[in-house]
């Protein structure tokens, strides 16, 4: 069955077409969503939040793009817009983080690095690390990132090359405790 | 390879391995999604008939509006008249007190005279007192008072029987006075009177005037 078809089934309410969109496109959405929030429980509330809301606007796919890019932009702005929400919550928990922090990495190279890691992009802005993560770490090319993020292709790349550059900058001083 | 790349290479190793996620809890997801789906369908239905109530309301709020609009257009225009007029069928609010105390005055003289006719009074104080109410019956009748048609009835029904008690309290007869009795409980003179001058606590004051 191709898009159209699906597209078809899906606008009149078909169940099978419904699962059959679900199938294809769940794990690149719960992917994205954990990758981007690191919670299991997050990733899982912004999943269904993007299939419901994507069943519930069907009716004004106008086709511009892909079915698959225009539920992916559903589901990054609801990612986004999310972690915006639960940031303030979050904060709250950087104390504790940080403590775990400090016990982990008494305990091995790898655990450093993973955790510098985490802290320099926790660091970046939502716009930036959703570029990073979606390119470095979950394969999608640019042009697909500009269509799902609404920007152009080259804000992308720059996204890219500048959230690398920080990530960079954060991580020199264990690249120079690794070389010591 | 420099450091740089060395760098590099390190980062994106670690990117990769970095917050793997775990497998994608197909089913359990799904059914939140069937779940959630659900439970916002029931929740607009109810929204929609909330909404179509309300449209409801405000329809036959809208036709009884344009329905006592168009009565309105459609009645015959009536004079306007001043506003003391408007009050009591159409009897300003002095003249009507006027004619209650004049009621409340008429009972007691028809419980009097039905009772003796004398009494303790002096011979011939009924028949003045009657007299006296037939005169002041006649000026309520030419006044506003009577615009009531209630009142005026009754008015003229008391200048009848005040006529009567004149003429009988003349000749002092129990007889006569039977006859004007009778008279008064046919029309239901009393009744009336009760129900245009009821009894209230300034009335019953005025019962004793006599």
């Amino acid at each position: 069955m191709n898009e159209r078809e699906l597209l078809e089934r899906l606008l009149v309410g078909d169940a099978a077409a419904e699962r059959q969109f679900y199938d294809l496109h769940v794990d690149r959405i719960y992917r994205l969503a954990y990758r981007m929030t690191r919670d299991d429980t997050m990733a899982r509330d912004f999943t269904q939040e993007t299939f419901v809301r994507a069943f519930e606007r069907l009716a004004g796919f106008r086709g511009e793009s892909a079915l698959s890019t225009w539920l992916y932009a559903i589901g990054v702005s609801i990612i986004l817009n999310g972690m915006r929400k639960v940031k303030r919550y979050r904060r709250h928990e950087t104390d504790l983080e940080a403590a775990e922090h400090v016990a982990a990495r008494q305990t091995g190279g790898d655990s450093v690095l993973r955790l510098r890691l985490q802290d320099a992009m926790d660091r970046l802005s939502d716009g930036y690390r959703a570029v990073l993560v979606m390119h470095d770490m979950e394969g999608y090319k640019h042009d697909e990132i500009a269509t799902i993020l609404g920007i152009p292709v080259g804000t992308s790349k720059a996204r890219l090359s500048r959230a690398r550059e920080s990530l960079r900058e954060d991580m020199s001083g264990l690249a120079a405790e690794g070389s010591a | 390879m420099n450091s740089d790349e060395q760098f590099d290479a390190m980062l994106d190793a670690a990117m990769r391995q970095a917050g793997e996620p775990p497998v994608t809890p197909r089913e359990a997801l799904w059914a939140r999604i069937e779940a959630e789906r659900g439970q916002r369908r029931v929740a607009a239905l109810h929204q929609q008939r909330i909404r179509r109530g309300l449209w409801f309301g405000v329809a036959a709020a809208a036709v009884l509006v344009i329905g006592v609009g168009i009565g309105r257009f459609m009645a015959p225009a009536r004079p306007r008249l001043p506003v003391a007029q408007q009050q009591h069928g159409d009897t300003n609010p002095a003249y009507r007190l006027a004619a209650v105390e004049h009621f409340t005055r008429f009972e007691v003289l028809l419980t009097q005279f039905q009772s003796d006719g004398s009494g303790a009074d002096q011979p011939g104080a009924v028949e003045a007192r009657a007299q006296q109410l037939l005169q002041d019956t006649r000026l309520l009748l030419d006044s506003p008072a009577a615009a009531d048609a209630d009142v005026r009835g009754l008015l003229e029904d008391l200048e009848t029987v005040l006529v009567q008690m004149v003429q009988a309290g003349s000749k002092h007869g129990a007889q006569e006075r039977q006859w004007v009795a009778a008279g008064v409980n046919q029309q239901g003179v009393v009744d009336r009177l009760r129900l245009v001058a009821p009894i209230s606590p300034a009335a019953a004051g005025n019962r004793g005037v006599y």
